[in-house]
């Protein structure tokens, strides 16, 4: 059986595909992490969409109010706001491809960018992951489309383009992991600012 | 087990494997919106490449104008057609198709891995009217087949592949593998290696342009069903409710007939005007087509009472003016005729045989309210 095992990895990797370029070029977790100012798990309790003037006409914007339930990186009150490119007003719709929309009463953890762009999430749609409850009440983690994810590794460019039937992990799995990766950052720096002292 | 039995079951595992992991021809996406018949007019101002890029395209305007003929060639009721070099101004919300190169998005920055931009403007919920694709300025473009390439020590975008995806999204296509479907497709989340459309890129297109409309994924009971289910309507409205009898001018097969037909052209995404249309076509005609679109996964979508009430008094003008008949009489008027004929589909469509059908819709007559439907 010992010989299997390679051959069966060799299998995985071939249908794993390329996955080198895409409109979004998905971050991994390091750069999802890194590139946010502040981390989240909100419940989004309100949605308003609203016309804005731009430099070169107008648009329609839709501000999500969340419920903050959990910060893993930076400061955020308990309740936020973000806006999204994007929205309905009356028989208008303006869609931006891909942006995130949310629904009143979802869960989600939201990588927020800390520069202000299109959308304010980390990679557009990849730094929104959805959570879901399970019937032991245990909350798990699906990508932003709803697939499951199984482990951080498979964040990123290499995600592979076939579904798998696996278990999302656990949301206090995610946090352990993002909080580590935050102090992780957090020591790499000072180490830097130390280096630099000297 | 000998090493060469437990060799073979592991290679029909690994087998098994790559069954259960290989791509199934499920269908593509839509984002639920589409354009008039006609021309899709695109205003091209990308500028000039660098001189010959490596697949013979001398700018980046032609490469775009290609990936706009790729489409061409696969869709025949709306086409696309450029303006290149177009001296409007860039702008958004102003019912003109941009296509640039910019550092930010409408003042806005991308952000730091995102290539290019497709904005879509609807009125109504189904027609579109603007689309404006921004390609971001800070990565490095070219236009070249076959793998993707790096210069310089980064990653080298060729304009021609995500041209050809983002146009995609300007024609109504959304990304499949962020619907749940696993297909090889250019309009896939994440391209790579694939530069040109695939069959399922090419059946998306159709479902939305082709001319003669889509066969019907969605398989109507046969007539005798829907025939009796009315009669029985018929039957509890006079004996159970007491209804007195109204003035029509369609017949009961003729509403069954219609309204099946009607529904048919709904749930394959017509919009109301297209769908009676369609209809009063083969009422005057005898001239059958197909519907607009492919029925999306899920549960089934049936519009809106108030459109289809519309269309049943359209019938019945129709039926009066156009055609001539006389007025007959029913126990069932027409509001009520579209109301549970349509419900009686809708529970049809979504996995309920006949008799659950018809006992659902009495269930709601009788006031127990909506009932689910058979299959989630």
């Amino acid at each position: 059986m010992r010989r299997l095992l390679p051959l069966s990895l060799i299998c995985t990797l071939a249908m794993a595909g390329v996955a080198r370029s895409t409109t979004v070029i998905p971050p991994s977790f390091d750069a999802l992490v890194s590139g946010a100012g502040t981390i989240f798990v909100g419940e989004a309790i309100g949605t308003r969409a609203i016309w804005v003037s731009t430099p070169q006409g107008r648009a329609i914007r839709t501000q999500v109010t969340f419920k903050v339930e959990e910060v893993w990186k930076g400061a955020v009150g308990i309740v936020t706001q973000l806006e999204f490119l994007g929205g309905t007003i009356g028989d208008t719709t303006m869609d931006v491809i891909g942006m995130p929309t949310f629904t009143v009463g979802q869960r989600s953890v939201l990588f927020v960018a800390s520069s202000r762009q299109v959308s304010p999430l980390v990679g557009f749609m990849h730094g929104r992951m959805r959570i879901e409850r399970d019937y032991a009440g245990v909350d798990r983690v699906r990508t932003h489309d709803g697939r499951s994810l199984g482990h951080i590794s498979e964040i990123g460019p290499q995600r592979p383009n076939f579904m798998l039937s696996i278990t999302p992990m656990r949301l206090s799995e995610l946090a352990s992991a993002v909080k580590s990766r935050v102090g992780a950052g957090l020591a790499r720096r000072r180490l830097g600012e130390g280096g630099r002292a000297r | 087990m000998s090493g060469s039995r437990r060799f073979a079951l592991g290679g029909l595992a690994i087998a098994l494997l790559v069954l259960a992991s290989s791509e199934s021809a499920r269908g593509f996406a839509t984002l639920g919106s589409r354009w008039a018949n006609g021309t899709i007019t695109m205003h091209l101002t990308l500028g000039p490449g660098s001189g010959m890029m490596p697949d013979g395209t001398t700018s980046y305007n032609a490469a775009v104008i290609n990936a706009l003929n790729v489409w061409n060639g696969h869709i025949d009721v709306a086409k696309f057609a450029a303006v290149p070099d177009s001296t409007r101004p860039n702008g958004d919300g102003d019912l003109v198709n941009h296509v640039f190169f910019d550092d930010d998005f409408y003042g806005e920055q991308f952000g730091e891995l995102t290539l290019a931009i497709t904005t879509r403007w609807t009125m109504a919920d189904t027609q579109r009217v603007e689309a404006d694709i921004v390609f971001n300025n800070r990565f490095q473009w070219s236009s070249y087949r076959g793998n993707v390439r790096s210069a310089n020590g980064r990653d080298l975008w060729d304009i021609t592949r995500v041209a050809t995806h983002e146009l995609g999204h300007a024609l109504g296509l959304d990304h499949p593998d962020d619907k749940g479907q696993s297909v090889h497709a250019l309009m896939n989340s994440i391209l790579g290696n694939l530069d040109s459309l695939t069959a399922d890129d090419i059946a998306g297109a159709r479902s939305l342009y082709a001319a003669g409309g889509v066969i019907s994924n969605v398989t109507f009971p046969p007539r005798n069903e829907p025939n009796d289910f009315f009669q029985q309507l018929i039957a509890l409205y006079r004996d159970r409710l007491g209804k007195s009898p109204v003035t029509t001018f369609v017949d009961a097969e003729g509403a069954v007939v219609w309204l099946s037909e009607y529904a048919r052209y709904r749930v394959g995404l017509c919009d109301h005007s297209r769908a009676q249309s369609l209809v009063f076509t083969i009422i005057d005609s005898g001239v059958t087509t197909g519907v607009c679109a492919l029925t999306p996964a899920g549960p089934i979508p049936f519009p809106p009472r108030n459109e289809g009430l519309q269309f049943m008094i359209a019938l019945d003008n129709k039926y009066r003016d156009g055609l001539g008949r006389g007025s007959t009489t029913s126990f069932v008027d027409n509001e009520g005729a579209v109301v549970w004929v349509l419900e009686y589909f809708r529970y049809r469509l979504n996995g309920c045989t006949h008799g659950d059908a018809t006992t659902r819709v009495f269930q709601q007559i009788l006031g127990e309210g909506i009932q689910p439907v058979c299959r989630a």
